[in-house]
């Protein structure tokens, strides 16, 4: 039994639960994998041909239909692997609406598009703008659940960044190595926190109610 | 102008007063785990408490039938599933117990 005392550690835990067992890095590593490898074809296609205009259009379509998937997907290894083995934990408040989360992603999904679509002239303060975004993004994470790889990836993606900033690439080669390199150091930290989290929730035959478990 | 009801200072009334339900250690644990989430279910509040399967059923039991937390009881994947969730009475307790305690520990 806990100590009653250590009540914000308690739902702390809980609020963190969700980030555990590492599934939802290794989707959103995926998923940043996926928008480099778009951004590489992009910078690979020739500028004015007709594969260079559906690279630009697929990108909204991409980080909007990517993003519903990438929730999607959570959710059916979360309820299939995590939740038999250390239990379900609903974070959905009554009366959030859905429309402003939806809202929510295709407004951060517009921004994305619009700065990575962008002919920028100034490619140090892009990629250094994409490394201090995720820093902060994921700094907030961070504080907010308590588990400090979300501010160590934070740092890593605004290194990148900055690194990134001193090369004279074109916008979409700097944005492909970007999300490129966000999506392995995600994927590295979802193996490694799911490697954890297995050695210490194994698989067992109990169900879920806690009345029968013979 | 009356001070609000969090600020006023403590004394050994509100002791007395302590919501003895929530006070007890484990229904403690298991509200201030279903308060930072929507629900959650019997297996993830046994790992978040540390309790016997016995105990956590006992303990929701009576936090039910102070009408602090709601069980719903279901099948996912065909297996028996129990869901708890914090009812707005039990939020209600939860946050004046903790006003209580913070002012008897100051």
């Amino acid at each position: 039994m806990r100590s009653p005392n250590d009540l914000d550690g308690i739902m702390q835990r809980t609020r963190r639960y969700w980030y555990e067992d590492g599934i939802s890095d290794l989707v959103m590593g995926g998923f940043l994998l996926l928008l480099g490898l778009l951004f590489a074809a992009e910078s690979l296609t020739p500028p004015g041909s007709p594969l260079w205009a559906v690279w630009g259009m697929g990108l909204p379509m991409f980080l909007i239909g990517g993003a519903l998937v990438a929730g999607w997907a959570m959710q059916q290894l979360k309820s299939r692997v995590i939740y038999p083995r250390t239990g379900f934990v609903d974070y959905e408040r009554k009366g959030l609406p859905r429309v402003a989360r939806l809202v929510g992603i295709m407004l951060i999904a517009a921004i994305v598009a619009a700065t990575a679509v962008a002919v920028s002239r100034n490619m140090l303060s892009l990629m250094t703008l994409f490394g201090i975004a995720f820093l902060a993004a994921f700094g907030f994470v961070s504080y907010r659940v308590g588990l400090w790889r979300y501010l160590v990836f934070g740092i890593w993606c605004f290194v990148l960044g900055l690194i990134l900033a001193t090369f004279p690439l074109t916008t979409e080669q700097s944005s492909a190595i970007f999300y490129v390199g966000a999506g392995l150091g995600m994927i590295v930290s979802g193996v490694i926190t799911w490697r954890r989290y297995d050695r210490s929730a194994p698989m067992s035959q109990e169900t879920n109610d806690g009345s029968t478990t013979q | 102008m009356a001070p609000p009801p969090n600020k006023k200072p403590f004394n050994a009334q509100d002791l007395l007063e302590v919501d003895r339900v929530i006070h007890e250690p484990a229904r403690l644990a298991i509200t201030a785990v279903l308060a930072a989430c929507e629900s959650a279910d019997f297996v993830y509040l046994r790992n978040a408490t540390s309790l016997t399967q016995g105990n956590l059923s006992a303990h929701l039991l009576k936090l039910e039938e102070a009408g602090y937390i709601t069980i719903e009881k279901r099948f996912q994947d065909k297996k028996p599933n129990t869901l708890c969730r914090l009812t707005d009475k039990g939020s209600a307790a939860f946050k004046q117990y903790r006003a209580q305690v913070a002012r008897l520990v100051k």
